[in-house]
């Protein structure tokens, strides 16, 4: 990778956390986002005072709180789109570089916002509902988890940007379905045999169970191969987001339909 | 009326042809999924009802903060928002009609929640009680309706607002008992969830579906009614008063 393709990929990213300074206020951050995802997590966490007692509500509280720095990189397709509906597109495609280290670095911000925030909520909950464990080995866990997903986020965008108007519909089932057969609220032993298949190829599976190892008992090299899963699934899906995003540079550019189509 | 039933029709024939209005029907599966998974990993068939329920209320909620926000937001970007601040038509009313046609379309999340559950885990409900759960399912529907304006008028004071507005999602459906019953929840927490109207309507859609005899059914009801007509004015209140603000200070492009 060339110092050029390195300077691009770092100025999209800067691009991707202005746009996140200009969503929120301190204020709408708080008391607007943070109050969500915080009763979010409790939301699930409390099917534990109906089924499975403290140690289900620990289980879900864990797995939500991974699912919450999954969220947010997964979540790079709509504003990858943006792109289409701000009339930049075109330009990306004529500009004599490769658009992909601008797809690449776009919401890169995203997977620092995820473990930071995910990291927040865990502080202030984990004393109310009585967690003990390796808590300070949570950021390596949510940072895989970040890298992993932000790989799917952008395999996710490559179909956005050719398809702008599914691009919220397509991550919410995606986003939910990860979370209801990813191990978050429950393991994901108890699906068929061919659901636990298809979670091995995707992210959050292998993060969740590194993380949830590396809080209980500590570093292990079993924790770390299941979060180098993670991040090499993350890399699997973003070698095939690129491939995607370039397939739809060169057949627009062919038929100029970049900013046509749909 | 006849403005508030022309932006019904319009918001119907344009949320059918819009993805995003299709969103909450897409995400129910995968959270039918994830509640059943829960009740079936604990053993607990009596719980179907609660997974059932769940994502039907946590879809229809969600839908209608979303709905209010995104006509607002689309409405400011349209730069209809100035036109309905000149109207003598209440802006409030005409946002509650476009979102009551989004909850008329959100209510196909009961066949899909229903038809998943069949095909994942050959769920088998049976409804004691029809006419309770159809009146429940009807004044909630509405009462949906009434209270989510309250939350997608501030989307007119600030364009981060839609933060705010999203985060009545989960504290509502904790404290409305969705599928954790109230009861379960710290005692302190219950006087707060017994102020959510959907608190009421979980406990008694479950009732329904488990009960012959629903305890109180009608006064249960009728507290649900009043929370919704409670929130519906209070909603159509914050938004005249907010409009009148913006358009005293000439912001109502700027904000």
């Amino acid at each position: 990778m060339t110092a050029g393709t390195l300077r691009i990929v770092q100025k999209a990213s800067r691009v991707g956390l202005e746009d996140v300074r200009a969503q929120y206020t301190w204020k709408s951050w708080l008391f607007g986002w943070i109050a969500r995802v915080t009763a979010q997590v409790l939301f699930f966490a409390a099917m534990g005072l109906m089924v499975g007692g403290p140690e289900f509500i620990l289980f879900a509280f864990v797995g939500n709180i991974c699912a919450m720095a999954a969220l947010m990189p997964q979540g790079a397709g709509p504003d990858t789109a943006w792109e289409r509906g701000l009339g930049t597109l075109p330009l990306l495609v004529a500009a004599p570089r490769s658009m992909l280290p601008v797809f690449a670095g776009r919401c890169s911000f995203y997977i620092v916002q995820g473990v930071a925030e995910a990291s927040f909520v865990f502080a202030l909950l984990a004393p109310f509902l009585g967690f003990t464990g390796h808590w300070w080995w949570l950021p390596v866990g949510l940072l895989a988890l970040g890298l992993g997903s932000y790989g799917l986020g952008l395999f996710l965008a490559s179909i956005n940007i050719r398809r702008p108007r599914i691009g919220n519909i397509l991550f919410n089932l995606v986003f939910y379905t990860l979370v209801a057969i990813a191990g978050v609220n429950v393991p994901t032993e108890v699906f068929p045999e061919t659901v636990q298949r298809v979670v091995n190829v995707l992210p959050m599976h292998h993060g969740i169970l590194g993380t949830r190892s590396l809080l209980s008992d500590g570093p292990s090299s079993g924790a770390f191969a299941e979060l180098g899963l993670e991040i090499a699934i993350g890399l699997g899906w973003f070698v095939i987001a690129m491939l995607g995003f370039r397939l739809f540079s060169e057949g627009g550019r062919r038929d100029g339909s970049i900013d046509l189509a749909e | 009326m006849r403005a508030a039933a022309a932006a019904f029709r319009m918001q119907l024939s344009l949320a059918v042809r819009t993805p995003n209005y299709w969103m909450v029907v897409i995400s129910t599966p995968p959270q039918v999924v994830l509640f059943l998974s829960v009740v079936d990993v604990f053993d607990r068939p009596d719980l179907v009802t609660n997974a059932l329920m769940a994502p039907i209320l946590m879809n229809m909620w969600s839908a209608s903060l979303w709905t209010g926000g995104a006509v607002m937001r689309d409405d400011r970007w349209l730069g209809l928002l100035e036109i309905h601040a000149a109207s003598p038509q209440p802006y409030g009313l005409i946002v509650a009609s476009r979102v009551a046609a989004v909850i008329l379309l959100s209510l196909l999340v009961i066949p899909v929640t229903l038809l998943t559950a069949v095909l994942t885990y050959g769920v088998d409900v049976e409804v004691r009680n029809w006419e309770i759960l159809t009146s429940t399912l009807t004044v909630t529907a509405l009462a949906i309706v009434g209270t989510g304006i309250v939350f997608s008028s501030m989307t007119i004071l600030s364009r981060a607002a839609v933060t705010f507005q999203a985060a009545a999602s989960y504290p509502f459906l904790l404290l409305g008992g969705v599928f954790v019953p109230l009861e379960l929840l710290p005692e302190w927490v219950r006087p707060f969830g017994r102020l959510v109207f959907l608190s009421w309507s979980s406990d008694l859609m479950r009732d329904s579906v488990t009960e012959l005899v629903v305890e109180n059914a009608l006064a249960r009801l009728a507290v649900v009614v009043v929370l919704g007509l409670l929130g519906f004015a209070a909603g159509l209140w914050l938004i005249r008063v907010i409009l009148d603000k913006v358009r005293g200070t000439g912001e109502i492009s700027t904000i």
